[in-house]
C-alpha cells in the first residue's frame, strides 16, 4: 500500500485506530489544491486513468456554493484508489501541483469549506497571490475573489 | 530447595535464554547486512571486500552454516546484477570448506524447485543464470551444466510440443551463455557445438504466427523488429563469434583465478523437469522494441548494436529497475539514473527506449499506461539537462512512424502524449503541424492531432487550449465541449417541443412521480418527428418519441456537471426504466445519449458507464450499438473504444471477484469437511457443531456457484457478440472490396483488425475458456483468412 501520509482529518470522530483501519480500506481520496476553477469533468478525466470512478464531490465555499479548491474522489476499489496516490499524486492539473490523501469516506456536510470565510482555512493562511485560488489571501478580503482562469503566461 | 530459590533460578534461566537468543539474532543480522551490501560502492576494492567477508564466514560457518548459505542464496536471487559478487563469494567459501559448496548447490537447487512450482518462472531463470555462473568459481564441473542444458533442450524434442513452454527452457539457456558460455566453450567445445545446433533447429522450425500481432509497427524500417528469441539468439552468436568478450558484466572472480586454480568442483544436484501441466501459464512471447540506432545519438557513448549482447543486458537491467520499483515513480526516476554503467551507453536514450518499449508492449503493458506516464515526467524534472531533449526526439520519431504503428499502441501514443502536455502546459512545436490543415481528413497525422487536441481539451478549458494553440491551426480543435439540448424553447413548436415543456413544467412544479410516468407514457411511440434530427428518417432504427423526450429532459436537467447529471438519473430512474425497456430501446438510449453530448465524448462515456451500472443498459446492447450503421464515423474514435474497455472491464471484474471468493470459500469447506472427517475417525464428541457448521459453508458456495454461473454465461455471451459484430463488418468489408474490385487491406480494415485482436489480447485469460467454443463455431475454416489469422495469432499466445 502506498503508505499514508502525516494527514489526519481533524473532526474524525472514532478513535485512532478505528481511523487507521478505515482508510487502510478506503475508497476514497482527498484530492487538496485545486485551482477554484478546475472543474469535475477535468477530475474524472485526471482520475479515471487509473481505474473508474464512482463519485466525485466537490469542495465548496460554504456561503457561497462555489468550488473552493478541493475534492473527493470515490473509487470502486481500493486498489485504484492506492494506484491514484503512486501516480497523481503530486502531478498537475490545470498547471497546479495536486495533492492526494486517503480519506474515511465522504458524509454529507464535509463538502463544504471550514474556514471562516466559507472557503478552505488554507487560504486564509497563505501569504503569498495564488491566481489560481481567488487571487489575495482570504484573511485580507472577504469579497474579492475572482475565480476565473489566469491569463496564460507567455510561454518561454 | 526453597520455593523461593528455584522461582528464581527460573527466572535466571529465561533471562539468559532471551540474552542468547538475542546475541544469536545479532549475530545473524550482522552477517545478513555483511552479505547484503558486499558489491555496493566501497571505498576498498570489491575483490578485497569478498576476501575479508568470505574470511569472516569461514569464522562463523561451523556455528551458522545453514543460515549464511540460505543468505546468499537470497541475495543472489534478489539482486540479479551482483550475481557474480555472489558466485566469487560461494567460490571462496567452497575453498575453503568442499563440504559447504556442496550444500550451498543442494540448498539452491531445492528452491529453485519450489520457485518453479509456484510458476515464477523470471526468477528461476535467474537462478538457473546464478547456478550457470558458479562454473566460473569453480563450484559446479561445467559438464553437469551441460547436462542440464542438455535435459532443458531436450524439452524441444518432445511430442505435442507447447511452444510456449519449450520456448522458456531455450530462453533459459541463452540468457545463461552470456556467463558461463566461455568457460562452457573452452572446457566441452563439442558439446557446445551440438548445443548450438539443437538450438538453431529449434528456433528455425518454430511457429512465428504470434509475430505480426505484436509488432508495434508493421514495418521494418528503420529498425527491425525482431521476435525476442531471434533476437537474443543473434546476439549470443555475436557474441560467440567475439570470442564471449563483453563489458558490461562484472567478474570479480577472474582475480581469484589462483584461488580457484585448486578448487574441488561439484556436480549439479539431480534437477527434474518440470512436467507438463494445462494450469501452468508460461510467460508469452514477446517482440523486441526498438526505435533508436547509432545514427540518434548526437554525442557521448555510441549505441550497442540491435545485435550486440550488451544492448540486451543494459535493458534487461533497466526493466528489472522499472519492475522493482514501479510503485515509487520518483525512486523508480532516480534508480535508472543511477544505473552503474552509465559512461559506457547512452543512457538516456536507452532509458526512453526502454519505458515506450513497456507503455507499447502487446499483448499488454506490464503496469498501468499512467506510471509510465508519470516516471517520464518525474525523468523530465529531475533531469532537466538531458531527458526533455530526448523525449522530444523520441516523440517527434513516433510521430513520423504512426503511419504504420498498430492501433492500440497508436492510441496508448494519443493518451501519453497528451497527458504529457498537461504536465507541462501543453508545449509542443505546434508550429509544425500548422501544415496539416492542408491534408486531406483521412491523413493519419490529422486525424492524429485531431485526436491529441480533444484528449488535451479533456484535462484543461478550452480556452487555454486556443491560446497555446497556434491560431491557424484552430481549425483542427473539437468544437467547444458542450450540449445540444433538441428542445429548447425557441426552437419548436412541433409535438416533441409540447411534450418535452409539459415533461419540465410538471418536474419544476415538483409533481408526483405517479403523474410524471403517466405523462411520459403518454408520448407516442412513433419515430420522433423532429426535422432537424441527425438520425435518419428512414432508418426503423430512429430512437422513439418517448425516449427522446424522456432522455433528453432528464440530461438537460443534469447538463451542468457529472454530479448534477448522476443526481438527475438517480431522482427519475423510474421515468427512464419506464420507456427503456428492451434492447432496441437500450440502443435508442444511447443513441439519444450520442446526440445530446456529441460535442463532449467525455460525458458520453461517463453517463454510459452509469447506465450500465444502473442497469438500464446492457452490455450486449450497447455492442450492438457500437457496431450499429449509425456508429459509422465515431467507430474509429479513440472514445468510443475507451468505453467500450470500461464496459468489459464491468463485465470480467465482477465475475473474477466472486470467482474468487468462491475458491477462498471452497478451501474453508474442504478444511471443515477434513477436520471432520479426522473427528469421525478418532471418533471425538464434537461432532453436531460442526456438522451444522459444515451445512452452512456448504450453502455459502452453493450461493457463490449460482451467483457465478449466470455471469459466467453473461460475460461468455457478450464476448461472443462482440466476436460475432466484428466478424460481420470485416466479412461486409471483404465483400464490398470484392465486389469493387478494391484492395482489401485499407487502413480502416487494418484498423478493425488490430482492435479485434486488442479485445483477445486484453482480456486473454477471461476469454481462454471459450477458445473451444470460438474455434467450432465463429472462426471456422471458412473464414476469411485475415480473420482467421487474429484468433490464430491469439492462441499463440498460450500454446
Amino acid at each position: 500500500m502506498a503508505g499514508l501520509s502525516a494527514y489526519r482529518d481533524q473532526q474524525w470522530q472514532g478513535t485512532r485506530g478505528e481511523l487507521e483501519l478505515t482508510l487502510e480500506t478506503s475508497c476514497t481520496l482527498y484530492v487538496g489544491n485545486l485551482a477554484f476553477y478546475t472543474t469535475e469533468e477535468q477530475i474524472y478525466e485526471l482520475f479515471s486513468k487509473v481505474g473508474e470512478v464512482k463519485l466525485v464531490i466537490m469542495g465548496l465555499d460554504r456561503h457561497k456554493k462555489t468550488p473552493c479548491g478541493f475534492c473527493f474522489v470515490e473509487y470502486y476499489e481500493h486498489e485504484d484508489a492506492e494506484n491514484a496516490t503512486r501516480y497523481i499524486n503530486g502531478t498537475r492539473l490545470d498547471d497546479r501541483i495536486i495533492r492526494t490523501d486517503w480519506d474515511t469516506g465522504f458524509i454529507e456536510g464535509r463538502q463544504f469549506g471550514r474556514g471562516k470565510s466559507g472557503g478552505q482555512i488554507r487560504d486564509e493562511y497563505r501569504t503569498s497571490y495564488d491566481p489560481g485560488r481567488g487571487g489575495k489571501p482570504k484573511r485580507e478580503s472577504l469579497e474579492s475573489s475572482d475565480s476565473g482562469p489566469p491569463v496564460v503566461q507567455s510561454s518561454a | 530447595m526453597s520455593r523461593k530459590r528455584y522461582e528464581d533460578r527460573d527466572r535466571d534461566d529465561g533471562r539468559n535464554r532471551k540474552r542468547r537468543k538475542v546475541d544469536l539474532n545479532d549475530v545473524e543480522d550482522k552477517l545478513e547486512s555483511l552479505i547484503n551490501r558486499v558489491g555496493e560502492k566501497s571505498s576498498a576494492s570489491l575483490e578485497n571486500n569478498l576476501q575479508q567477508l568470505a574470511n569472516v564466514l569461514e569464522a562463523d560457518l561451523p556455528n551458522y552454516k545453514e543460515r549464511i548459505l540460505k543468505i546468499i542464496c537470497t541475495c543472489a536471487t534478489n539482486s540479479p546484477d551482483k550475481i557474480s559478487v555472489y558466485s566469487t563469494l560461494v567460490g571462496l567459501l567452497n575453498v575453503k570448506d568442499y563440504k559447504c559448496g556442496e550444500d550451498f548447490l543442494d540448498l539452491m537447487v531445492d528452491d529453485l524447485k519450489n520457485v518453479l512450482k509456484s510458476g515464477s518462472f523470471e526468477r528461476a531463470q535467474l537462478m538457473i543464470r546464478f547456478l550457470a555462473d558458479l562454473v566460473n568459481t569453480k563450484v559446479v564441473v561445467p559438464s553437469s551444466l551441460m547436462n542440464l542444458f542438455d535435459n532443458f533442450l531436450a524439452v524441444t524434442m518432445e511430442d505435442n510440443l507447447i511452444q510456449v513452454r519449450s520456448d522458456w527452457f531455450v530462453h533459459t539457456v541463452l540468457l545463461s551463455l552470456p556467463w558461463a558460455g566461455k568457460e562452457l566453450w573452452t572446457t566441452r567445445a563439442s558439446d557446445c557445438e551440438r548445443l548450438f545446433n539443437t538450438i538453431e533447429i529449434y528456433l528455425n522450425n518454430r511457429q512465428k504466427t504470434h509475430v505480426d500481432g505484436l509488432r508495434v509497427w508493421s514495418s521494418d524500417h528503420p529498425h527491425l523488429q525482431e521476435e525476442y528469441l531471434d533476437c537474443l539468439w543473434a546476439q549470443i552468436q555475436k557474441l560467440k563469434n567475439d570470442n564471449w568478450v563483453e563489458h558490461h558484466i562484472r567478474r570479480p572472480y577472474l582475480s581469484f583465478a589462483e584461488t580457484f586454480a585448486d578448487a574441488l568442483q561439484h556436480p549439479l544436484p539431480n534437477f527434474p523437469i518440470l512436467s507438463r501441466e494445462e494450469n501452468v501459464e508460461y510467460p508469452p512471447p514477446h517482440v523486441v522494441f526498438r526505435m533508436f540506432d547509432y545514427t540518434d545519438v548526437p554525442e557521448g557513448p555510441t549505441m550497442p548494436g540491435a545485435h550486440s549482447v550488451e544492448r540486451y543486458l543494459v535493458e534487461e537491467s533497466l526493466n528489472r529497475i522499472i519492475n522493482t520499483h514501479y510503485k515509487d515513480r520518483k525512486e523508480c526516476a532516480s534508480q535508472l539514473m543511477k544505473f552503474p554503467e552509465r559512461e559506457k551507453i547512452p543512457l538516456e536514450y536507452c532509458i526512453i527506449e526502454v519505458i515506450f518499449g513497456n507503455l507499447f508492449k502487446l499483448p499488454v503493458s506490464p503496469q498501468l499506461e499512467l506510471f509510465y506516464g508519470s516516471l517520464l515526467v518525474d525523468l523530465c524534472k529531475s533531469q532537466q539537462a538531458t531527458i526533455p531533449g530526448v523525449l522530444a526526439q523520441a516523440t517527434e520519431l513516433l510521430y513520423e512512424r504512426i503511419n504504420t504503428m498498430n492501433t492500440t499502441c497508436l492510441h496508448r501514443f494519443i493518451t501519453w502524449l497528451s497527458y504529457h502536455f498537461s504536465q507541462f502546459q501543453y508545449k509542443w512545436t505546434w508550429d509544425d503541424r500548422i501544415a496539416l490543415t492542408e491534408e486531406s481528413p483521412d491523413s493519419p497525422h490529422r486525424k492524429f492531432v485531431i485526436e491529441v487536441l480533444e484528449k488535451c481539451l479533456r484535462s484543461s478549458y478550452y480556452e487555454f487550449i486556443l491560446e497555446v494553440v497556434p491560431e491557424s491551426l484552430h481549425v483542427l480543435v473539437p468544437p467547444k465541449p458542450y450540449f445540444s439540448y433538441r428542445y429548447e424553447e425557441k426552437s419548436g413548436p412541433s409535438p416533441g417541443h409540447e411534450h418535452a415543456k409539459g415533461l419540465v413544467d410538471s418536474i419544476k412544479a415538483r409533481k408526483p412521480m405517479d403523474e410524471l410516468l403517466t405523462l411520459v407514457n403518454n408520448i407516442p411511440n412513433s419515430p420522433s418527428d423532429e426535422e432537424d434530427m441527425d438520425y435518419s428518417q428512414d432508418d426503423p432504427r430512429i430512437p422513439s418519441l418517448k425516449i427522446d423526450v424522456c432522455f433528453q429532459v432528464l440530461l438537460r436537467a443534469g447538463a451542468k456537471s457529472v454530479s448534477h447529471t448522476f443526481k438527475a438519473l438517480d431522482k427519475f430512474e423510474k421515468l427512464l426504466r419506464s420507456v427503456v425497456t428492451n434492447e432496441e430501446e437500450e440502443r435508442h438510449c444511447l443513441e439519444v445519449l450520442r446526440s445530446f453530448w456529441k460535442l463532449h465524448p467525455q460525458m458520453i462515456h461517463i453517463v454510459t458507464d452509469r447506465l450500465i451500472r444502473m442497469q438500464i443498459v446492457h452490455s450486449g446492447s450497447f455492442i450492438n450499438w457500437l457496431f450499429s450503421k449509425e456508429m459509422a464515423n465515431d467507430f474509429h474514435r479513440s472514445y468510443m473504444w475507451e468505453i467500450l474497455h470500461s464496459v468489459l472491464r464491468k463485465a470480467t471484474k465482477q465475475t473474477k471477484k466472486i470467482k474468487a471468493d468462491l475458491e477462498k470459500e471452497r478451501i474453508k469447506l474442504e478444511r471443515l469437511e477434513d477436520k471432520h472427517k479426522k473427528q469421525n475417525e478418532e471418533k471425538s464428541e464434537s461432532g453436531v457443531t460442526d456438522i451444522e457448521e459444515i451445512e452452512i459453508k456448504r450453502q455459502e458456495v452453493q450461493g457463490h456457484t449460482d451467483q457465478l454461473e449466470p455471469m459466467q454465461d453473461e460475460q461468455k455471451q457478450v464476448f461472443i457478440v462482440l466476436f460475432q459484430r466484428f466478424v460481420m463488418m470485416l466479412n461486409q468489408h471483404i465483400a464490398r472490396c470484392e465486389e469493387q474490385q478494391q484492395e482489401i487491406n485499407s487502413p480502416t480494415f487494418i484498423a478493425i483488425l488490430d482492435r479485434l485482436r486488442e479485445v483477445f489480447y486484453t482480456y486473454h485469460r477471461e476469454i481462454k475458456p471459450y477458445i473451444s467454443t470460438l474455434d467450432t463455431h465463429l472462426f471456422t475454416s471458412d473464414v476469411d483468412h485475415h480473420i482467421l489469422n487474429i484468433f490464430n495469432q491469439y492462441r499463440a499466445l498460450s500454446t
